[in-house]
């Protein structure tokens, strides 16, 4: 955006007029729908908001609240953390050696297997069928085989149980997360040139490892940054599916994340205020975590 | 062969981590001993209930087929047996004897003649002699008439909705029937040639009397007898009757219907919704009758042609029963047979040869009635609802045998300890194989719901085939038992749709209702069309006055409908307020936010009221003179939980509360008495678990309607503080009850979450508590529990002045009126008071009921409602005394963290065994900051609404 209406291309509009035109509709949804909406709770995040009286400015306020007084803010913050840390990278990763793993195959196969990794992306009902598998009576499968096979002698209510709880929901958003990004890498993968494989092993590239730190990986650069910077974004944002599966609050807050929180602020509590300072705080987190991406990927491309 | 190791490993680590697992579960939980020692004191507790006048009327354990295979070759009784001529109001409770002399031996069926007085149902018992000759005899129904209230309005569009269905102002005469579907014709009754005692018992509704008789069963002849070899013709104009006209139904559910989709149904208009035929789902339970009223120019010999649909039974046959001016014509009319197809056909009354039947009909006024009649279908739902009831018999035998969960590896040896259980097994196989056989020659194909039963009998085989792992199948047993019960209760099920009726001569009008593509095509189009203008979201005017009051209401499209067009029918005319209702997603917060909201709003949840009050959005309904005199129509205290400081801001609209649901038949087989209080309850519990049966107690951690605060009022304790500034949630006495209520989770393991419904259906779940709106389900979807299952207060807690205490904690919703209609408030309480009254909502009830059936009948929070609702007077009596216990908890800012902290509390006892004491000390204090915090926000907020 810099580029189009900075000075230097100023002069140039009109040449470029049919590139703006092309443009503007988008730039004018998202600038109402995403640039506005953010700026917006920035303001938002300094006032006092119940959504039916006058807002009225509390300055930093809803700040200080977030890192002294509120209980739910730190444990919510280190869930977040928790999953972010678990599902993004190890979602991005089985991603792609899943993807290197299938390109082998013949392109029927691969093309087979590429859509049985994409279903669960596809299936809109990961909460219906995740609640079935994990149902806390004893017709739920899991714990239907559980009982059948004498390992356990009641059913266990696993969303309600700490124990269980982040394991099941880490392992639900990694397996429903996979599919976009999994796809993106297939299509890196097959948009890598054959010659350079040729030329490098005429140049003395011995074994496929060789192959995929020198050629693959870097060829791939654009494709494994969106692809991480889906996977790594979209696990800050996990919730809906917590809270529909584990409810909210969770026992002891031991799954609830920023989004769930902040989303209870702003409806059970009407606290907009306050919930948009979360999610100042939020989109913070993430664009930092963007930044953290890039300079992951360019050193991997030394 | 790597990755196959490495997958192997992870199996195995999973395993183990599961095993684990379960052991820690296991070492934390208390195990599972039954406390017998104080629980078994308690159940003398008040053996003798009241015990009722008659009970030594003898009730026959036959049901009507057995009775009628007993007494069927009887002669058919030729004359009148008058039991009563003068005119009588009859109510539930009621009881009227009679001595009458039986001229001749034979079989008599049970005529009334009455005017209907309240919308609920006649139900009566019969006796003869002291005995109830048959187990039907003592639910014997005489359903009312109804017809159409004259002067419905169309909506600001055009749009036609149903009239309002009112009692018949007229006689109506009904013959004891069969209405489930095992019966086609009317009981009959064997009476022998003497002086007998007959006693007929009300137990529901209320008539005005006029005659009651056991009369002679009709003999229609055949029809070559009644044409007598004569070749009828006749050229007369043929007689059109419009279906949506029938002028009298036996069913408030029999409404006129709109369809707009098709040019085929007369009228049709592909903009308006137009009333244009009658019948669909709700005219298909046996013995559903409709009747039009028609005039005859010309005498002559007619025949009958039916405009009509039957697409919603899928290879579904469906029968109806065809009388003209009351009487069966001839006996080819008792079965009318209508097949499936899911476009409109023309159908002509015919023989097998495709010639017409003809009736000969004089000028003049006549009737003609279409009864749903299960015809050859009754022989098998008769026979189905008998496997039906030994499968759940022989399912309650292996539960106890086996228990709630198998273990498959334990050797039960099922076929020693359930006698007959292979027998039983093979039999039920066999009769189902039969079945399966006879419906698919009625049907013509084989159809899902022979599926079902094939499925059924298939389990049985494998179980018989298998005796010594038998019990590996009880999951699969249950849920083809689950299936095959939902199937039997629709088997019966025979909706038809009816857009015209018609008698003709000699030409015939079947080229009338022909539809062509290109008519079909223009409809389509305009229809099409019509969806970008119309705005289906609004019912009401289209007027932006600001006089007009605005209703949003986000409901399903029937309940929204229903209550437009009672505004519109009583509301508009008797006070002269315009109301526009509009169907919306938006909450109020939206609407108040963009200053376009609503000025009413109904049905708001537990919590919205005081959230809403605070922040100013609602306006305080005290401020009304009339406030106090009309808050007394409901329970005392049922305003508190939509108070505020000093003000009231919505009154109750629903309200509902917990009862106990008991199946007394296992409970007399096993001798067991109905809970009084919790220690009982828990004592039948652990009987009931010895046999490895189930009781259900539903958990909630609502502040209303949560057995936790249940708990605690029965044990005169509070939950909040008497200022309302914080909670007792970490008071030792609360924390005591608090305990109490997780052990009948822990200790006595009863389940957290089961499907209640189905369990005390099949009977693994014989006792259970559950909300009062249960019983209308199990009333109509489980027939074959007629008279084998009760209601009952909720357990209460002793006293130490040995009385019981059965308090409950209410739930419900509330109405209440927005700061926006500031300017209207005064039109906006009365429309408040119209809503809340009880004829309104005895009204609205009814209608909702007869579009949805029994899931419509609401939880009315006015007291004068419920006993116009249709209730069984059994079941009133109970709904009436637990009302009376109702206690309302207050609601307060930040009131939505008490059952964040119950719920807590609640999971880390059971799923993680932690002391109560300090996740509830913990929890209060968290809950109790949460209320302080917001108390101190609003502290200084005042508005002047």
């Amino acid at each position: 955006m810099q580029r189009i209406f900075g000075q230097k291309k100023l002069r140039d509009t009109n040449e470029n007029k049919s590139f703006v035109m092309l443009m503007l509709p988008f730039v004018a949804l998202f600038f109402l729908f995403t640039v506005l909406p953010v700026v917006v709770s920035v303001i938002l995040s300094f006032f006092s908001y119940d959504m039916i009286s006058t807002p009225s400015f509390i300055g930093l306020d809803n700040y200080l609240r977030m890192f002294t007084e509120d209980e739910v803010f730190p444990k919510a913050l280190v869930n977040t953390l928790k999953f972010a840390v678990v599902i993004g990278p190890c979602g991005f990763l089985l991603s792609f050696v899943l993807g290197w793993f299938i390109n082998e195959f013949s392109p029927r196969v691969r093309n087979f297997l590429s859509f049985l990794f994409y279903a669960p992306a596809l299936g809109g009902s990961l909460v219906l069928i995740w609640s079935v598998m994990f149902s806390g009576d004893s017709f739920g499968y899991l714990n239907s085989i559980l009982l059948n096979t004498g390992l356990t002698t009641d059913p266990i209510v696993w969303f309600r149980n700490e124990t269980y709880n982040t394991v099941i929901l880490m392992f639900i958003h990694i397996w429903g997360g996979m599919g976009v990004s999994f796809l993106a890498n297939i299509s890196g993968l097959q948009n890598v040139s054959q010659e350079l494989y040729e030329a490098g092993a005429l140049d003395g590239i011995r074994t496929r490892w060789h192959e995929l730190w020198y050629i693959t990986l870097p060829s791939m650069k654009t494709i494994l940054l969106f692809s991480a910077v889906m996977q790594i974004q979209g696990s800050f944002s996990v919730g809906p599916t917590i809270t529909q599966l584990a409810g909210y609050p969770s026992v002891n807050n031991s799954v609830d994340t920023l989004i769930p929180h902040l989303s209870d602020v702003g409806t059970a509590r009407y606290e907009m205020g306050y919930a948009a300072a979360l999610s100042v705080f939020l989109f913070a987190m993430m664009a930092l975590s963007r930044v953290l991406i890039g300079k992951v990927l360019d050193f991997l491309g030394k | 062969m790597k990755v196959k190791r490495i997958f192997l490993l992870a199996l195995v680590l999973a395993l183990l981590c599961s095993q684990t697992g379960i052991v820690l579960a296991e070492g934390e939980q208390p195990s599972a001993v039954t406390d017998g020692g104080d629980a078994q004191t308690s159940t003398d507790a008040g053996t003798d209930v009241d015990t009722d006048t008659d009970a030594e009327v003898v009730v026959s354990d036959d049901n009507y087929i057995a009775y009628e295979k007993e007494n069927g070759t009887s002669a058919q009784a030729k004359e009148e047996v008058l039991l009563q001529g003068e005119e009588t109001t009859f109510k539930a409770g009621d009881s009227l004897e009679y001595t009458v002399e039986v001229p001749a031996d034979g079989l008599y069926e049970l005529t009334l003649e009455f005017v209907g007085r309240v919308t609920a149902n006649t139900v009566v018992s019969l006796q003869i002699d002291g005995v109830v000759p048959f187990a039907e005899a003592q639910r014997l129904q005489f359903p009312n008439g109804y017809i159409n209230k004259e002067g419905s309005v169309p909506d600001a569009r055009g749009n036609e909705s149903a009239p309002e269905q009112i009692l018949d102002p007229d006689v109506v005469v009904r013959v004891a029937r069969d209405y489930t579907g095992i019966s086609t014709k009317p009981y009959r009754f064997a009476l022998t040639a003497g002086t007998h005692t007959i006693v007929v018992k009300m137990t529901q509704g209320e008539i005005l009397l006029k005659k009651a008789a056991f009369t002679a069963p009709e003999v229609a002849p055949t029809y070559s007898e009644v044409m007598n070899g004569k070749t009828p013709t006749f050229t007369g104009k043929p007689i059109v009757l419009e279906g949506e006209a029938a002028v009298k139904k036996n069913s408030r559910a029999l409404i006129p219907l709109s369809n707009g989709s098709s040019t085929a149904v007369n009228p049709a208009d592909p903009v308006k919704s137009l009333l244009n035929y009658i019948g669909g789902t709700n005219w298909q339970s046996p013995g559903s009758e409709l009747t039009w009223d028609f005039d005859v120019e010309e005498s002559g010999y007619y025949y009958l042609g039916i405009q009509y649909r039957q697409g919603a039974v899928i290879g579904g046959v469906s029968y109806r029963h065809l009388k003209i001016d009351g009487k069966t014509p001839f006996k080819e009319a008792e079965e009318l047979k209508f097949t499936y197809d899911n476009a409109w056909n023309y159908w002509k009354f015919q023989d097998e040869d495709e010639n017409n039947y003809w009736f000969y009909l004089e000028a003049g006024k006549h009737t003609v009635t279409l009864t749903v009649n299960p015809g050859p279908v009754a022989q098998v739902y008769a026979d189905l609802q008998n496997v039906v009831a030994a499968l759940g018999d022989l399912y309650v035998d292996i539960t106890m045998v086996v228990g709630e969960t198998v273990d498959i590896y334990r050797s039960y040896n099922l076929f020693e300890q359930i006698p007959r259980f292979q027998e039983r097994l093979l039999e039920s196989a066999n009769e189902l194989d039969r079945l399966t056989d006879v419906m698919s020659s009625l049907q013509g194909s084989k159809s899902s719901q022979a599926a079902t039963l094939e499925n059924m009998a298939e389990t049985l085989r494998q179980m018989y085939n298998r005796p010594y792992t038998a019990h590996r199948y009880k999951g699969s047993f249950y849920t083809n038992y689950t299936t095959l019960s939902a199937t039997v209760m629709a088997l019966t099920n025979m909706p038809l749709d009816v857009d015209r009726i018609y008698f003709m001569g000699g030409e015939d009008v079947e080229a009338e209702d022909k539809t062509t593509w290109y008519g079909d095509l223009w409809f389509s189009v305009r229809r099409l069309a019509a969806t970008f203008s119309a705005d289906y979201n609004k019912t009401g005017s289209d007027s932006d006055d600001a006089d007009t009051l605005v209703l949003w209401v986000n409901w399903g499209r029937d309940q929204a409908q229903t209550l437009d067009s009672l505004i519109r029918n009583e509301f508009i005319p008797k006070y002269g307020i315009d109301v526009s209702v509009r169907v919306t997603n938006a909450t109020l917060i939206q609407g108040m936010l963009s200053g376009d909201g609503p000025d009413m709003v109904l049905q708001m949840g537990r919590t919205d009221p005081v959230n809403y009050a605070m922040r100013g959005a609602l306006i305080n309904l005290e401020k009304f003179a009339d406030f106090n005199e009309w808050t007394k129509q409901f329970v005392d205290g049922a305003c508190v939980p939509y108070q505020y400081r000093d003000g009231t801001y919505a009154i109750p609209d629903s309200q509902g509360f917990y009862v106990q649901y008991v199946r007394t038949d296992l409970f007399e087989e096993m001798e067991l008495e109905i809970p009084k209080t919790w220690e009982d309850f828990v004592h039948v519990t652990t009987i009931l678990q010895r046999k490895n049966l189930q009781a259900s107690l539903p958990y909630s951690p609502s502040i209303d309607g949560g057995l936790y605060t249940t708990l605690l009022l029965q044990n005169n304790l509070d939950l909040f503080k008497e200022d309302l500034s914080g909670t007792l949630m970490t008071e030792t006495p609360q924390i005591q009850v608090f305990e109490k209520w997780t052990t009948f989770y822990t200790k006595y393991k009863i389940p957290t979450t089961m499907d209640f419904y189905n369990r005390f259906r099949i009977g693994s779940a014989p006792l259970g508590v559950a909300s009062y709106s249960l019983y209308n389900q199990i009333k109509v979807a489980a027939p074959e529990l007629e008279g084998r299952w009760a209601i009952a207060p909720l357990p209460g807690t002793l006293q130490e002045d040995g009385t019981i205490n059965n308090k409950v904690a209410g739930s419900g919703t509330a109405c209440g009126i927005t700061k926006l209609a500031k300017a209207n408030e005064d039109n906006a309480w009365t429309f408040l008071k119209w809503w809340t009254s009880a004829n309104t909502q005895a009204q609205y009830s009814s209608r909702l009921e007869s579009l949805l059936g029994a899931v419509g009948r609401s939880m009315v929070a006015n007291k004068e409602a419920l006993p116009n609702l249709g209730w069984d007077i059994e079941a009133l009596k109970v709904l009436e005394a637990q009302r009376e216990q109702i206690i309302e908890m207050p609601e307060v800012p930040g009131s939505y963290y008490v059952s964040r902290g119950i719920d807590q509390g609640f999971w880390n006892a059971v799923e993680q065994s932690a002391n109560v004491t300090d996740t509830m000390l913990k929890w209060g204090a968290i809950v109790d900051r949460e209320i302080q915090r917001k108390t101190d926000e609003y502290k200084n907020k005042y508005f002047d609404n």
